[in-house]
């Protein structure tokens, strides 16, 4: 037997017996494990939250936990832009056949990678939900889910606007509006500024507003920031994304561009 | 060389076709999933065979443990929690106990049997002789999901909350001066006062909280307060009366089992109580 194939022995055992870190770790731990790694951006991040969805399906963990699983894996792609890796996912979040969606901001996400991969009839359709998701649940009381529920409808507005659907934008910029008239009394009887991102968000759907020469609705968005900005004003923060009720990166919100 | 002769073949061939039959029928009666192992783990209770139906649970849990999927195995583990105590051997779901509350508590937390299995882990580690650990796990068992609705109000957290003071009560009576039983001369009886006081137009919010007074009483009785003492058990007893009259038109209110209608009519897990 010539030494380098003795070698390749030596080697391809020592690989074998090396120890996988995360083969013992339940996928709730795992879970545990990728979420925090996702967070510091890790290199390793992906492959642990894959690693997580894979034991939590092996798991035959039941449907509502296992958006849990699924969640972050498919934030990680679309906050990266990758529409083929989290299309699948998405099923595993919002239930197709549910009438509505339980997590929106996953299908804002995933409605805004449609719209850049110029499938546009993909957007259109996720968004008339995300649209009937609004319009048939109760108002939110969080605040901060207030603003994402606010910058999602915004998105819409804006991807319905270069799709050319007239309805969409009509229910879209109606919701968008009452919701930040909703979250100015809100804000008004308290101090409490708008949250990081917000604002710079607002200014730039304003100016979005007037290149589509809607300069009325324009004209609200700023005077409703100033009333909240008057009574609490914005830190200068460094623009982060807008969350759903969550700083952890599977709760961040794409803008549409 | 020692040679077998014919007769002695026979009795080789005859035993090993024995064994393999047995060994294979064996095979083929264990579970091939969790599932399947539930379901004769239920059909076994209904016909009254807890050895069966606890080694299926068993078989069950460490399925469910194996892959990591909580639900399965919370639920496996007050199935042969269940069985080994009707089979007078509490002791046999210890090591099930140790891995759902060490390792599944965040899907614990969800299950309406969670403080009622926590509870009963501590009374049979109490009873098994192993009395600090079985005090340690009522007092953890008390304590847990606190500063959440799973303590408070979600499926009669609080009610339950006050069989396990009654319990803590009762273990500490030869240990009147310990941490827990000031734990539960002080703090604890300023909570039951409390919740008293902010329901007494709901009683049904704060049920149970009368037996808990009154076990602490007694306890208070034992620490040589007996002013304090009869103050209390002066107050669990008013309240034992709204509570009665609420159990009264609807008993649900103090239940201390579960039902389990799909082990039939008569099947229920209940709270265990220390005497």
């Amino acid at each position: 037997m010539s030494l380098i194939v003795r070698l390749f022995i030596i080697v391809l055992a020592v690989t074998a017996c090396e120890r996988d870190p995360w083969a013992e770790l339940k996928p709730h731990q795992m879970l545990e494990k990728a979420e925090q790694l996702f967070l510091q951006n890790d290199p390793n991040a992906e492959k642990a939250l894959r690693t997580a969805y894979d034991k939590a399906i092996r798991a035959e963990i039941d449907f509502v936990r296992m958006r849990n699983y699924a969640l972050p894996l498919f934030q990680f792609y679309a906050l990266r832009g990758n529409l083929s890796s989290a299309e699948p996912l998405f099923d595993r979040i919002n239930r197709p056949q549910e009438d509505i969606y339980v997590y929106p901001h996953a299908a804002n996400n995933l409605a805004i990678l449609y719209a850049r991969a110029g499938r546009i009839d993909d957007a259109r359709r996720v968004m008339a939900k995300m649209v009937h998701t609004f319009e048939m649940t109760s108002p939110i009381t969080n605040v901060d889910r207030r603003s994402a529920r606010m910058a999602m409808l915004a998105n819409i507005d804006r991807m319905a606007s270069a799709a050319g659907d007239a309805e969409l934008v009509a229910r879209s910029a109606k919701g968008m509006l009452a919701q930040l008239q909703d979250l100015s009394r809100f804000q008004q009887s308290r101090y409490w500024p708008l949250e990081p991102g917000v604002k710079p968000f607002l200014e730039r759907y304003e100016n979005f507003l007037r290149q589509q020469g809607r300069s009325i609705e324009a004209e609200k968005v700023v005077s409703i920031v100033e009333l909240i900005e008057r009574n609490a004003p914005s830190d200068h923060e460094p623009t982060g994304c807008i969350t759903q009720g969550d700083s952890r990166p599977a709760w961040c919100i794409l803008e549409a561009s | 060389m020692r040679y077998i002769n014919l007769s002695q073949w026979n009795r080789v061939v005859v035993m090993t076709a024995c064994m393999v039959l047995l060994v294979g029928c064996d095979w083929g009666s264990a579970p091939k999933s969790y599932d399947e192992a539930m379901k004769r783990a239920n059909q076994a209770f209904m016909v009254g065979d807890m050895e069966n139906s606890f080694k299926l649970c068993q078989s069950a849990f460490e399925m469910a443990d194996k892959v990591g999927n909580g639900s399965r195995t919370i639920a496996a583990l007050d199935c042969l929690a269940d069985t080994s105590k009707r089979l007078g051997k509490p002791e046999k779901a210890f090591p099930a106990y140790a891995t759902v509350i060490g390792t599944y508590d965040n899907d614990l937390k969800v299950f309406s049997s969670r403080l009622r299995l926590r509870n009963n882990y501590g009374v049979a580690l109490y009873n098994a002789g192993r009395r600090q650990e079985g005090i340690q796990t009522l007092e953890d068992a008390l304590d847990a999901y606190q500063g959440t609705p799973y303590a408070s109000t979600f499926y009669a957290a609080f009610s339950h909350r006050m069989r396990m003071v009654v319990n803590l009560a009762h273990a500490t009576r030869d240990q009147p001066n310990s941490a827990i039983a000031d734990r539960l001369a002080g703090e604890i009886t300023e909570e039951i006062k409390a919740k008293i006081e902010s329901s007494v137009n709901g009683v049904n919010l704060a049920m149970n909280a009368a037996e808990g007074l009154a076990a602490v009483a007694e306890l208070i009785r034992v620490r040589g307060d007996s002013t304090q003492a009869d103050e209390l058990a002066a107050l669990a007893a008013e309240r034992q009366k709204a509570e009665d009259s609420l159990a009264a038109v609807n008993p649900g209110w103090r239940r201390e089992c579960e039902e389990m209608p799909a082990l039939g009519a008569n099947a229920e897990r209940c709270f265990d109580k220390l005497p």
